[in-house]
């Protein structure tokens, strides 16, 4: 029932800002608070779930399942589209439009975090690359041409090899058992030889990655992550991911006999190539996108690798890197306010006018790069130990990989920050976008320290998975 | 309700946080309150929590951080032998870090921000220090570094410190994730990472071949930390500023780990060898690069990497208590210099020029520069016991260790004679400053040194070894007794060397000029510059575009393209369908003839 109002919230939101136009931010506001505080009141309930008949001769139904982790998730990325809306960037043009499109594409995500079954999972991601596409193609800058249909084919490539592996998945479990099914939980009980497993998981992880954005179907995210309105981009950049990033943790468990070596390969080598093409980049938002692109990687080997250990370090992992790279985004988004832009090249010494600025984004910046205490580190080390087991040269790779970061950040911080203060004044932040700042950094901060009574709440929900 | 000792931490952490809200605010008086009253509680807690112990060690639970699948790093601090002694410093060194910053930087815009990253290093050094799980230990290590990172940029207007404060953090974490492989390696071997399983369980559930591996992850971190070459350049970066006086504390978490994990270096046959191996480098490269310096700051960073190359030959010599011992008067020998060189040198002091240090400051350096290998009559201390230890566990190093140590006091003593040279003070020397300010921290290395070192410096392995044994539940081998007749050559060689640089620099004003190379300090961040920095940043190059992206966007040129050209095959004029119609039955016909 949650689940339903959920999105409902979210969609009928959609359409009252599409109606409204001119107040269109406080409608998707108003939309984003209901389903936020909704999800997140769920956090603490059982699970619970509703199901209604969809095409019966498949066994495919509108099944909806609230569980504490996917309400943590929804929750989340509820609250990463009301940064949009704090922000206040809605393009003057259309910005009931805009309101309507962002509002949709979040609610693909927690439609697709909420489904219980694989074909509405599917419907919900192929649902979400229309209102994705559209914003790129409206409000995407100068090349929103080319990034909006990059975005449309990566992502649509995707979404047709999950569906091929989604089909065949069925038929293999309908043989096996005799009954149609395209419940996850059912699903998950099918035996697969080692060949299709590993067939199947590539096309599935191929499909993921192109939604999380994971190397090497990273191509669209930073173009559009460039040319959007800083909220969006910040939607974008941190939420759209997460639904894909989750649903590897989710059905990877079927495919426990796929050999993995060739995936985890790429993983790594994505850590490396987004970290080594991020250090070269001028514009602050590509610089984040692309490091968004290398965390994807981390995400891929914890749900590949599947450990009890990996799977709750990539929730863990997802929840704070969300939040540090929309706080990230945020700074970003306050310097190009201030400065017109977020070319490297012509910041520099912003630390001398605005050093509450420069903390939250020094502070962000090692979030982003994992410093111990902060809950990006304790994500990534849960990822990286749980999954030592099964693939010891990923990790060792992998941890090596994720030192780029640590480069990349270093040398933004070095780049924007530090350095002679620029003749012009620049304001420092005031006290509503201290507030904002303060909120996010708290929320990574705790998770750092203490992420276990979070843990605790959603342990439940794990527990129904089968262990490999 | 935890015991008193846990709470040492927290004054620092309390003292970064208030701090902190007072940057950029003009309050001078308050900071020092706080930055100095946060250190000195969190020592009387050291103090008191010692006078409370019982003897045998403590665990206290704080909190469980996280409990995930079989990872449970739960924060939970230790106090034994082991942790009193590297605490006991820290608070101790901590104090007199706040006190030489309240005298020399009170009157900076900045000094709210100094003490709150101060404040900040010594609460993270002090985790570090306590913490009975490696994961704990680790994340206190790491804070460490950035607090250093932030103290080393401290000075962001110049592009210069920023370089350099990238450089040490960037040394650190390449070396830490040494550490960090070492974590993963444990953690599925013996199933924890708590400090006291790991130190019973490492001699029966490690495989010889598991615990070098181990040892080798853990010996990267301890090369990055106590600023071992070739990783020594991190230091060198970060010795030119403010935080340079908190280096050496940094450096004693390197001997501390391995002691904590010294089971696990027991338990391979080369893990102790290479400790030595990278030590004995350390110690001679770093003492001849530190005899061919000239800037005081300089000096003191290569001084660093030999004397804790000194202490990593005693560990790996199987002269734990003796080295461990050695490092915490060592830690407080180069802290006590290198205040005395800050007080004594701004402008910074380099040593060709005729600079006379005031007095005490003079003093003080000479007292560190004696204190550090213990030079009797003074100080014998457990630098004697080291040397007595590598004697008779590895008779291979004493001769690097003896002529190692040689060079180091040879060389400080040419730098004190220097210090204390009898000259006309320069003009503009630290008279403009205000006089409060100047005669606080013109005594403050003294009154350090006095305080600190005298004490420390005589402190021989026997009140703490029984204390250090007590650590592990699983045997362990006790560190050798010092063989008397290797303390007494140890000593005269020191009495030699020290005696020939007062000889030759003190009385005589020698202008002897050690060959270029040393001077450069082996040319090893020449090197590092040309071999990595350069080809790394070529390699990654500027404005790099996507090839991944400029791949996808060819093959969505090619099928553009190749529909493009059926559309001209299919849809076109007569002659182009009947061409193509034609190609394609040759093309069925060829290959239905050939099978």
């Amino acid at each position: 029932m949650i689940g339903i109002l959920v999105l409902a919230s979210l969609l009928l939101a959609a359409a009252g800002a599409l109606a409204r136009g001119a107040s269109a931010r406080i409608t998707t506001g108003v939309g984003l608070v209901i389903s936020a505080s909704l999800a997140g009141a769920a956090v603490a309930q059982p699970a619970t779930g509703v199901v209604a008949p969809w095409i019966p001769a498949f066994g495919a139904s509108f099944s909806l399942m609230v569980t504490p982790l996917s309400a943590a998730l929804c929750a989340v990325v509820s609250a990463i589209g009301l940064l949009a809306v704090i922000l206040e960037d809605f393009p003057a043009d259309r910005p009931g439009a805009y309101g309507a499109l962002l509002l949709a594409a979040i609610a693909s995500v927690e439609g697709a975090l909420l489904s219980q079954d694989l074909l509405l999972l599917l419907c919900c991601f192929e649902a979400g690359i229309l209102p994705a596409w559209a914003l790129v193609a409206i409000w995407g800058g100068a090349d929103r041409e080319p990034a909006a249909n990059r975005l449309f084919v990566l992502q649509h490539v995707g979404t047709a090899a999950l569906l091929v592996a989604a089909v065949a998945l069925v038929v293999v479990h309908h043989r096996q058992s005799g009954e149609w099914t395209f419940d996850l939980d059912a699903l998950r009980s099918t035996m697969l030889v080692p060949s299709f497993a590993t067939a199947l998981l590539a096309a599935l992880v191929a499909g993921f990655a192109a939604r999380m954005p994971a190397f090497p179907l990273h191509g669209w995210l930073a173009d559009a992550a460039a040319g959007l309105p800083a909220g969006a981009a910040i939607v974008v950049v941190g939420a759209l991911g997460v639904a894909g990033s989750w649903t590897i943790v989710r059905v990877a468990p079927v495919l426990a006999a796929a050999h993995t070596g060739v995936l985890l390969a790429v993983a790594t080598a994505g850590v490396f190539y987004a970290g080594f093409l991020a250090f070269s980049q001028n514009e602050l938002r590509r610089v984040i996108a692309l490091l968004a692109v290398a965390r994807g990687g981390l995400v891929l080997l914890g749900g590949v690798a599947w450990t009890e250990t990996s799977v709750r370090g990539v929730f863990l992992s997802l929840l704070a890197h969300a939040a540090s790279i929309a706080g990230l985004l945020v700074v970003t988004a306050m310097i190009e306010r201030r400065m017109g832009t977020s070319d490297l090249d012509r910041l520099g010494g912003l630390w001398g006018h605005a050093p509450r600025l420069t903390f939250a984004g020094i502070f962000f910046a090692l979030a982003v790069l994992g410093l111990p205490g902060l809950g990006t580190f304790a994500g990534e080390f849960l990822v990286l130990a749980g999954a030592w087991s099964r693939a010891p040269s990923s990790v060792a790779l992998t941890s090596l990989g994720l030192l780029g970061a640590t480069l990349v950040l270093l040398g933004v911080v070095h780049r924007a920050w530090l350095g002679r203060p620029g003749e012009e004044e620049v304001p420092d932040v005031d006290g509503r976008e201290s507030a904002l700042l303060f909120v996010l950094m708290a929320a990574v901060l705790l998770l750092g320290v203490d992420p276990q009574p979070l843990l605790d709440l959603v342990e439940p929900s794990f527990g129904a998975w089968s262990v490999r | 309700m935890p015991s008193p000792f846990a709470w040492t931490p927290l004054f620092p952490l309390i003292g970064a946080l208030l701090s902190s809200a007072l940057v950029g605010r003009s309050s001078p008086r308050v900071v020092t309150m706080i930055g100095l009253g946060t250190s000195l509680l969190s020592l009387g807690t050291v103090i008191a929590a010692v006078a409370a112990w019982d003897g045998s060690p403590i665990r206290e639970d704080v909190w469980v951080w996280l409990d995930v699948g079989g990872v449970a790093p739960i924060v939970a601090f230790r106090w034994d032998g082991l942790s009193i002694w590297t605490t006991g410093i820290a608070a101790a060194l901590g104090v007199a870090v706040q006190v030489h910053a309240a005298g020399s930087l009170a009157r900076d815009a900045a000094y709210a921000r100094f003490v709150t990253l101060t404040s900040l290093l010594l609460a993270a050094v002090l985790v570090l220090f306590l913490a009975d799980n490696l994961l704990v230990l680790f994340v206190g290590w790491e804070i460490a570094s950035l607090a250093a990172y932030l103290l080393t940029g401290f000075w962001w207007q110049d592009h210069a410190n920023g370089v350099a404060a990238r450089k040490g953090f960037v040394v650190a974490r390449l070396a830490d994730v040494g550490l960090l492989l070492a974590m993963f390696l444990l953690l599925d071997r013996t199933g924890t990472l708590d400090l006291g399983t790991i130190a019973a369980q490492a001699p029966v559930s490690l495989t010889s071949r598991t615990a070098g591996a181990i040892a080798i992850g853990v010996l990267l971190a301890v090369m990055g930390r106590s600023a071992q070459m070739p990783l020594h350049t991190g230091l060198l970066a970060a010795a030119t500023g403010p935080g340079a006086a908190l280096q050496p504390l940094l450096a004693l978490a390197g001997p501390y780990l391995i002691v904590r994990l010294y089971p696990v270096f027991l338990s391979s046959p080369m893990a102790l060898d290479l400790v030595a191996a990278v030590g004995a480098l350390s110690l001679l490269m770093g003492a001849l690069a530190a005899l061919g310096q000239t800037d005081l700051r300089r000096l003191l960073a290569f001084a660093t990497t030999a004397a804790f190359g000194f202490v990593l030959v005693g560990l790996g010599s199987g002269a734990w208590a003796a080295s461990i011992a050695a490092a915490g008067s060592i830690a407080a020998a180069l802290t006590v210099a290198v205040v005395a060189a800050e007080v004594g040198s701004a402008p910074p002091m380099t040593l060709s020029e005729r600079l006379r240090a005031p007095v005490p400051v003079a003093a003080a350096f000479g007292i560190a520069a004696l204190a550090l290998f213990g030079v009797p009559p003074l100080l014998p201390g457990a630098a004697g016991d080291v040397a007595g230890g590598v004697a008779a566990g590895a008779p291979v190093w004493l001769a690097p260790v003896v002529v190692g140590a040689m060079i180091l006091t040879f060389a400080l003593v040419r730098a004190l004679a220097r210090l204390a040279s009898p000259s006309e003070p320069l003009p503009g020397d630290r008279t403009s400053a205000p006089a409060g300010t100047v005669i606080m921290s013109r005594w403050t290395p003294l009154v350090a040194a006095i305080l600190l070192l005298l004490p420390l410096g005589a402190a021989r392995v026997s009140p703490i070894a029984p204390r250090l044994g007590a650590l592990f539940e699983a045997p362990f081998p006790p560190s050798e007794p010092a063989p008397g007749l290797v303390r007494l050559a140890f000593a005269v060689a020191l009495i030699g060397a020290a005696g020939l640089g007062w000889a030759m620099f003190g009385l005589r004003r020698a202008s002897w000029a050690p060959p270029a190379l040393l001077a450069r300090g082996f040319a090893f961040e020449e090197a590092e510059d040309e071999a990595v920095v350069r080809p790394a940043l070529f390699l990654l190059g500027e404005d790099r575009q996507d090839a991944v992206v400029i791949a996808g966007d060819g093959v969505g040129t090619a099928i553009r393209a190749g529909g493009r050209l059926l559309t001209r095959l299919l849809a076109g004029d007569a002659r182009w369908i009947a061409a193509s119609a034609v190609v394609v039955a040759t093309i069925v016909v060829a290959i239905a003839e050939l099978r």
